[in-house]
C-alpha cells in the first residue's frame, strides 16, 4: 500500500436537532419548550485513502457523505474517533494544512457574485501566497483545460451554471492543492457540461497526482471516474472496495434480453425468470445470478430464439437495491 | 512575505473588490450616499435646535457638536469597515457559505471583517471629523498634539470595541441558527453613543448595562478634547476596559467556531 493521505478511524458525528411539532400550536409550544433529538450523521466509520487516489463517496440523501467531507476538511469537529489528513488533524484548522486542500461544493458559491472571476482569482492568489510566475502558469494551464480563458473577465452572476462551476474549480485549484474534496460538482449541469467536468477531473487527477474524493448523485460520474468507491448509508460504511466488485458482492440477479422468432405468452416465460419487460417477440428477464446458466439453457431449449444476451445488472440498479433493502 | 504584509495585501484586495462592487451599482451607490446624508443632517439639526437656548444634560451646544461628531465617526466607521462583513457572516452561517471562510489559511475573523461595508459611508465619516473640529473651534480650544493623538487612539479603540460587541452578538448565530436581528439590536444600543454619559444617570441599573458602555465610547474621547485638564484616570480605565473586552470577544469567537455545524 502507498502512503495514506487520509486516515479515518471509528469516526462519528452526532448533531442535536430541534424537532418541531407541526402547525402554529407547535411553533408556539416550541418558544417555551423545545424537544431535541440526537442524529448520528456519521456512525463509527473507518477507511484509508492513498495519495493520488480518486475515490467515489456514494449514498442517498442524508447518508452522511457531506458530513464526512466536512470533518475531513476541518469544518466540523468529530464527536468521536480520529481523522488525519496529510498528517494533520483537520479540526485544528492549521494554515499549513489548509493550504494543501480545496473543498468545492456544487451547491455553494465562493466567487464574488458581482465581480469577475479574475477578482476572485486575485484574492485567492493573496490568500494562498501564489507567486506571480506560478499564478500566470497555473491560470493559463487550468483555464485552457477548463476551456474558460474567454470568460475570466465576465461578472460571475452573468455566467451559466456550467461556466460558474468551471470557474469555481479554477479558483479552488489555483494553489495546487494535494487533496480535493468535491461535493456534487456536477449537480444541475446539463449532460454535455457534466461530461466536460468529468473529463477535467480525470485529467487533473492523472496530470497533477492529486488525491480526490468525489461525492455525486450521478452514478455516471462515479462509473467514469472512480475505481474504488465507499458506499455510505445512515452514517455507516456498507461497502468499501472496487467499483467492479459491487456486482459480485451485491447483484442478486443477471439480466437476460431475448428476441423470439414467434409470439410468446407471459405464462410460458414466467418459469424461466422474473419478467421485467415483455412485447410480442421480445422480453427482458431477471434470473437468480447463480442459476443464470441453467435458466439460459432452459430458455434456448424451450423457444425459437432469434437473438439472446446475458448481462450484469447496471450498477445504479444494484446500489439503489442496496439502499432499498436497508430501508 | 511576512504575515503582516500578506494580511495587508488581502485587506487591500477585499477593499478594492468591495469598492468595485459598490460602484458597479450606480443607483444603489447614490441612494446610499443620500440615505447617509439624510441621517447625518437630521441628527445634526435635532441637536442644533434642541441646544440652541438650553444645555442638554449639562452639555452646551458646542460640546454636543463634538460629541455628535464622535458619534458620526463611530457609526460610519462601523458601516464603512465592518457592516457588510457582518451581514455576510450571518447569511454565511445560515446558508453554509461561511464554510469557505473557515477553510482558508487566513484568520476567519479577519477575513469576514475585512470585507468592508460600503465606501459611501466615508463621506459621513469625514463629515463627522469636520463636526468634531467645528465644535472644538466654536469652543475656542487650542488642542495639543498629545490631545489629538489621544483622541484619535480613543476613537479607534471605541470603533474596535463597538465592532467586538456586534461580533459577540453575531456569535449567537453559531449556537441558535439564523438571528439576523442581532444587527438591529447592535445598532439600537449603538445609538446610545449619541448622548453623553450624564444622560443615563437616572436610568435603572439594568438599562445602564446596555447604554453606558456605548455612551462611554463617544463621551470619553470627547472629554479628551474638551476638558481643560486631561482625564487621565478615565482614559486609562476606558482603554484598559475596552482592550479586555476586545480580547474576551476574540476568545469567545474562537470557541464559538467549534460549535459551527455548517448548513447542508
Amino acid at each position: 500500500m502507498n502512503n495514506l493521505a487520509i486516515k479515518v478511524s471509528e469516526l462519528s458525528k452526532t448533531f442535536q436537532i430541534y424537532k418541531k411539532e407541526p402547525g402554529i400550536t407547535g411553533s408556539l409550544k416550541s418558544i417555551f419548550n423545545r424537544k431535541y433529538v440526537d442524529i448520528k450523521a456519521v456512525n463509527n466509520i473507518s477507511f484509508g485513502i492513498e495519495e493520488s487516489e480518486l475515490i467515489g463517496f456514494i449514498g442517498p440523501n442524508g447518508a452522511g457523505k457531506t458530513t464526512t467531507l466536512k470533518m475531513l476538511s476541518g469544518l466540523l469537529y468529530p464527536t468521536s474517533g480520529t481523522v488525519e489528513v496529510l498528517g494533520f488533524k483537520p479540526y485544528e484548522r492549521k494554515a499549513k494544512f489548509q493550504k494543501q486542500f480545496s473543498l468545492i461544493m456544487g451547491q455553494k458559491n465562493q466567487l464574488w457574485w458581482d465581480l469577475s472571476v479574475w477578482e476572485s482569482l486575485m484574492l485567492n492568489k493573496a490568500i494562498y501566497e501564489v507567486n506571480d510566475v506560478d499564478f500566470k502558469k497555473r491560470v493559463g494551464e487550468l483555464s485552457e483545460m477548463l476551456e474558460i480563458s474567454d470568460i475570466l473577465h465576465i461578472q460571475t452572476r452573468k455566467l451559466s451554471l456550467g461556466q460558474r462551476m468551471k470557474a469555481e474549480l479554477l479558483v479552488s485549484l489555483l494553489h495546487s492543492p494535494k487533496i480535493l474534496f468535491l461535493d456534487e460538482p456536477t449537480i444541475g449541469l446539463d449532460v454535455v457540461a457534466q461530461k466536460r467536468m468529468r473529463e477535467f477531473i480525470e485529467n487533473y487527477n492523472s496530470n497533477y497526482g492529486a488525491t480526490i474524493i468525489l461525492t455525486s448523485h450521478y452514478m455516471e460520474d462515479v462509473k467514469q471516474l472512480c475505481k474504488r468507491v465507499i458506499i455510505i448509508d445512515k452514517g455507516i460504511v456498507i461497502y468499501d472496495g472496487l467499483l467492479e466488485r459491487i456486482v459480485d458482492k451485491f447483484a442478486s440477479h443477471k439480466i437476460i434480453k431475448v428476441d423470439f422468432d414467434e409470439t410468446i405468452s407471459r405464462n410460458d416465460l414466467q418459469r424461466i425468470g422474473e419478467i421485467k419487460e415483455l412485447s410480442d417477440i421480445a422480453a427482458t428477464l431477471y434470473v437468480p445470478r447463480d442459476e443464470a446458466v441453467k435458466r439460459a439453457g432452459q430458455l434456448l431449449s424451450s423457444f425459437n430464439i432469434r437473438d439472446f444476451v446475458v448481462e450484469e445488472m447496471p450498477i445504479e440498479e444494484i446500489i439503489s437495491q442496496i439502499f432499498e433493502v436497508k430501508k | 512575505m511576512n504575515k503582516f504584509k500578506r494580511y495587508l495585501s488581502i485587506f487591500y484586495i477585499l477593499s478594492r473588490n468591495s469598492l468595485s462592487r459598490d460602484i458597479s451599482f450606480r443607483f444603489s451607490f447614490f441612494m446610499s450616499i443620500f440615505g447617509g446624508f439624510c441621517y447625518v443632517a437630521l441628527n445634526f439639526f435635532i441637536i442644533f435646535f434642541l441646544t440652541q437656548r438650553v444645555s442638554l444634560f449639562g452639555w452646551t451646544q458646542k460640546e454636543m457638536f463634538v460629541l455628535l461628531g464622535s458619534f458620526y465617526i463611530l457609526t460610519y466607521a462601523m458601516f464603512l469597515f465592518f457592516w457588510r462583513g457582518f451581514i455576510n457572516l450571518i447569511r454565511g452561517i445560515r446558508d453554509g457559505t461561511f464554510d469557505y471562510y473557515l477553510t482558508r489559511p487566513v484568520d476567519s475573523q479577519f477575513l469576514i471583517s475585512a470585507v468592508g461595508g460600503g465606501i459611501h459611508n466615508l463621506l459621513a465619516l469625514i463629515f463627522g471629523i469636520f463636526v468634531v473640529f467645528y465644535g472644538v473651534n466654536l469652543l475656542q480650544i487650542n488642542l495639543s498634539l498629545f490631545q489629538i493623538i489621544a483622541w484619535a487612539f480613543a476613537i479607534i479603540v471605541s470603533v474596535v470595541a463597538c465592532y467586538s460587541y456586534v461580533l459577540l452578538l453575531i456569535t449567537l448565530n453559531f449556537k441558535y441558527g439564523y438571528i439576523e436581528e442581532v444587527l438591529d439590536l447592535g445598532f439600537s444600543f449603538q445609538n446610545a453613543s449619541k448622548y453623553p454619559l450624564d444622560a443615563f444617570t437616572k436610568l435603572p441599573i439594568y438599562l445602564l448595562l446596555f447604554t453606558l458602555p456605548f455612551s462611554a465610547l463617544t463621551t470619553i474621547p470627547t472629554h479628551i478634547l474638551i476638558d481643560t485638564i486631561f482625564p487621565t484616570q478615565m482614559f486609562v480605565l476606558f482603554i484598559g476596559g475596552s482592550i479586555l473586552f476586545i480580547i474576551l470577544v476574540r476568545l469567545i469567537w474562537l470557541r464559538s467556531l467549534k460549535s459551527y455545524t455548517s448548513s447542508s
